[in-house]
């Protein structure tokens, strides 16, 4: 009796374990084929996009991105955008794409070329700007984060680790001024992370958040702008030069995707 | 370590952790004050003939520069701007007004829309505002009514003659064209000795014409008129037509005047002409006492002429200039790649009418691509002289193009009544490359290259659309995310930070206790003495098991003189019964315990279980309460 009912615990274990197996092998196959189809579908798209036909890669990109971004992903759906004439689309991608790869060359040269031949001129920036945009927020925060973690690590360091009081105090010193600056490159790329790129080509700023309100003037597509408050299918934005007004909540788009 | 050192470290310590908490915090902008804004318009019903004043009033700012919108029919002319300040009852408040003329274009209904006011002390905005515009009117003149009928202030109008004050206007010429700016002198005298308040800047009444906006600070001097010295306040500045026709312009300025009374003399009664401040009697009496008066000075009706500028020989493009004005046109860079932009900077000076200077235009512009230009005036001197720079942006689109064409300005010169066409010179361009048409670019294709060559072939308007020179594409398509979030918004990062925080707080807690051990040697003797301690009770628990009396009184009399000679600062060995004797209360307990291990030593005294736990307890206890 003992026997059969050992014989049909270990019975159990075994279809157990199977099925686990068999469970794992199911999951790794799915990923593995949801992938395969990703990157195959990534490739009709370059494909549809060496061929000219742009719109067609635009719409296979963009369904890519529905399953997840990458930085890659962003920028080839950028060129696409770019050699089909949507400027406004294009800045946003590269936009995008530099969220995720702050210093990938290709995208900042696509950008800075889509900028000029859309005669999108951006003011110089200053100094402090040029530092701000050095690194992206994530590295910036990075950098904070290790910075901050070195001074706590130098002021906390047990006595028994062998420094001279006057290293420890500069290493943290030196440490904090890291944790500032990285703060401060931090904050002033936070400022622009919820900046949007108008898609529209024929957006008009009005004084008031109606379709029948007065215009303060045209904004053009793929210019970078600030979004405030909304109000009635309209967003209150103020442009790179300061211009504030109201936008139709349509004809721009949020860099940041929540 | 030092006192100061311990507290260095111990502010150290509590400096991360302000910044810690502190860090969150960074970079939340400063709140902004509020403010109210109002906007008012002094008529609602006004004839097309007529203009309406329309102030924008803006409270808690210090400046602001408001957006007028485009309305469709309605032209704003600004009059200036205003600043009033007040104290009341140690409350501060700032107010500043703009003023514009309202012009219409044709009869009906309008609405001026709500107008965003920004400045550095916060944003606001405007109620919308709704008038009428009526046929015009010909000969009414409202405005000069409702002035004639303020009762309390006097209006001086000059005759010059014996007056106390009186204002001259000189228009550099009295016929001018609808949109050209006419030089003007405004020339305010008051009879020297005179205390004197300006309450406004001179204001023009009369319809036709605008004014422009009128230094705050005017030229003081003195003159000598019919042998009298006045204080003279000048402004230059520049009329401006607007309405086709003859008019009648007068320009009026408010003051208060501060006026010695004679002291015989009733005022009640008296006329405003024969009151005595306007004759040389009234400065007779030195004594009298003070009053104000309020004043309008105004000065002769001015006949000006408004005339239409000729519809013969008018250029295309012309955008309403009028003056004399000189072009000079350069470009940057002039040796460029194919497609490179160039910036065309084209300027534009003399004396005339800048506000209606557009940018001039390129003669021929097939074949390039030209971008909105920048504007900016330059003030130079005079009113109406300076340079308005036009920056243009140019991208050349045709390869054969060897220069950038000629740029063409219009404007009409009232000295000649004739229009002119200013013509640049052409600007030769040189390329560093060879420039390859946008229309026949292949396609960007690099590491894609390998991708579908047997497919069809590119559709020539989407050729035509394409950037030249794209880097091309990513072959492979990276590692995905689900969102693009900053890294503090996610999860793991908020996770991991509070965990770094802990150990932060963990370890500074641990350092600061460390710090006050290392800084306080009663805690550590305390430390030390209990160190000590435990070991020997657990002897003297084993030897309470084993009823070995001996190693019992042993291991009292180790604990004992271990105790006692950190207590008292001594070699513990050296402390005898003698010592106990003489440091501590007779009825001690560890004396009776130290004896009888010294009796036990030498003796073999043997001690009950009782009466070994009794000496452990006691001697637990007195130990106790000696530290």
């Amino acid at each position: 009796m003992r026997d059969q009912k050992l014989q049909n615990k270990s019975l159990l274990l075994f279809a157990g374990g199977w099925l686990c197996c068999f469970f794992l092998l199911f999951v790794f196959i799915s990923a593995w084929a949801t992938e395969q189809a990703g990157k195959s579908q990534f490739q009709e798209a370059c494909a549809a996009y060496s061929r000219g036909d742009y719109q067609a890669a635009i719409r296979k990109f963009e369904a890519l991105t529905r399953e997840g971004m990458s930085a890659p992903l962003l920028y080839n759906l950028a060129n696409s955008y770019a050699q089909d004439g949507q400027s406004g689309k294009a800045i946003l991608n590269y936009e995008r794409a530099l969220r995720l790869a702050p210093g990938d060359s290709d995208t900042i040269g696509n950008l800075e070329l889509v900028r000029k031949e859309k005669g999108i001129f951006q003011e110089e920036h200053s100094f402090g700007q040029r530092f701000v945009h050095l690194l992206g927020l994530n590295q910036w925060l990075g950098v904070t984060a290790f910075a901050f973690l070195g001074f706590a690590g130098v002021l906390l360091m047990p006595p028994s680790i062998p420094m001279k009081r006057t290293s420890r105090y500069t290493l943290a010193t030196a440490f904090l001024l890291v944790t500032v600056t990285a703060s401060f490159g931090a904050s002033g790329q936070y400022k622009h992370w919820n900046d949007g790129v108008v898609i529209a080509a024929d957006a008009r700023l009005r004084v008031s958040p109606f379709e029948s309100a007065a215009s303060i003037g045209s904004i053009q597509e793929g210019r970078l702008l600030r979004p405030g408050k909304s109000h009635n299918n309209f967003v209150l934005v103020e442009d790179e030069s300061g211009r504030s007004g109201w936008l139709a909540a349509d004809a721009f788009e949020r860099i940041a995707i929540p | 370590m030092t006192k100061r050192r311990y507290f260095f470290q111990k502010y150290s310590i509590a400096g991360v952790f302000c910044f810690l908490f502190l860090l969150p915090g960074l970079g939340v902008q400063s709140l902004q004050a509020e403010v109210t804004a109002s906007a008012t318009l002094n008529a609602n019903t006004f004839p097309m003939d007529r203009v309406a004043t329309f102030s924008i009033t803006a409270q808690g700012i210090r400046s602001f520069q408001p957006q007028i919108p485009e309305v469709d029919g309605l032209r704003f002319h600004q009059r200036g701007q205003s600043t009033q300040m007040q104290l009341i009852n140690g409350d501060y408040s700032v107010s500043v007004t703009s003023v514009y003329l309202v012009e219409a274009l044709r009869v009906g209904s309008f609405t001026i829309p709500a107008i965003q006011i920004q400045s550095k002390e916060g944003t606001t905005q405007t109620e919308p505002i709704q008038f009428e515009v009526t046929v015009p009117q010909t000969t009414t003149n409202t405005a000069r009514q409702q002035q004639s009928g303020s009762s309390s202030t006097s209006r001086l109008r000059s005759g010059e003659a014996d007056k106390v004050a009186f204002m001259r206007v000189t228009p550099s010429k009295k016929k001018s064209y609808s949109g050209e700016v006419v030089p003007v002198e405004i020339k305010v005298y008051f009879r020297d000795g005179m205390k004197v308040n300006l309450n406004s800047l001179p204001q023009l009444t009369g319809e036709g014409f605008v004014l422009q906006q009128l230094e705050r600070e005017p030229i003081q001097t003195s003159e000598a008129i019919n042998n009298s010295r006045y204080m003279v306040l000048t402004w230059e500045s520049a009329l401006s037509g607007i309405k086709e026709g003859e008019h009648k312009l007068s320009l009026e300025v408010e003051a208060t005047l501060l006026l010695r009374e004679q002291r015989q003399r009733s005022l009640r009664g008296h006329s405003m002409f024969s009151d005595p401040f306007f004759g040389d009697s009234f400065f007779d009496d030195f004594f009298g006492s003070y009053r104000e008066k309020d004043v309008k000075v105004a000065s002769p009706e001015l006949a000006m002429s408004v005339l239409s500028l000729p519809e013969e020989g008018r250029p295309e493009g012309f955008s309403g200039a009028i003056g004399d004005f000189q072009l000079q046109v350069e470009a940057d860079p002039v040796e460029l790649d194919p497609g490179d932009p160039i910036t065309l900077t084209m300027t534009v000076s003399g004396q005339g009418n800048f506000d209606r200077v557009q940018a001039p235009q390129l003669g021929e512009e097939k074949g390039w691509k030209t971008y909105t230009p920048s504007s900016e005036f330059l003030k130079d001197g005079a009113k109406g002289s300076g340079k308005k720079v036009f920056e243009q942006a140019l991208v050349a689109k045709d390869p054969n193009i060897k220069e950038i064409p000629a740029v063409v300005f219009s404007y009409f010169d009232p000295t000649t009544a004739a229009y002119k066409v200013l013509r640049s010179a052409p600007i030769p361009l040189t390329t560093t490359r060879e420039m390859v048409p946008l229309s026949t670019e292949p396609a960007a294709v690099g590491k894609e290259e390998q991708l579908a060559e047997t497919e069809t072939p590119v559709a020539l308007g989407q050729a035509e659309m394409r950037i030249k020179n794209l880097a091309p594409l990513q072959v492979t398509p990276g590692d995905t995310e689900q969102e693009l979030r900053p890294l503090f918004m996610k999860k793991w990062f908020q996770l991991l930070f509070v965990l770094l925080l802990v150990c932060i707080v963990v370890a500074g807690i641990y350092k600061i206790r460390a710090a006050r051990y290392a800084n306080n040697p009663r805690l550590q003797r305390d430390q030390k003495m209990k160190n000590f301690l435990e070991p020997r009770l657990r002897e003297l628990d084993q030897s309470l098991a084993a009823k070995d009396t001996r190693g019992f009184l042993a291991t009292c009399r180790t604990a004992i003189q271990e105790q006692l000679g950190l207590l008292w600062k001594t070699e513990g060995a050296a402390i005898t019964v003698a010592d106990l004797q003489k440091r501590l209360p007779g009825d001690s307990i560890l004396v009776k315990i130290f004896s009888a291990a010294e009796e036990s030593a030498y003796g073999g005294q043997e001690l009950s279980s009782q009466q070994m736990q009794e000496f452990a307890d006691g001697m637990k206890k007195e130990l106790d309460e000696l530290r």
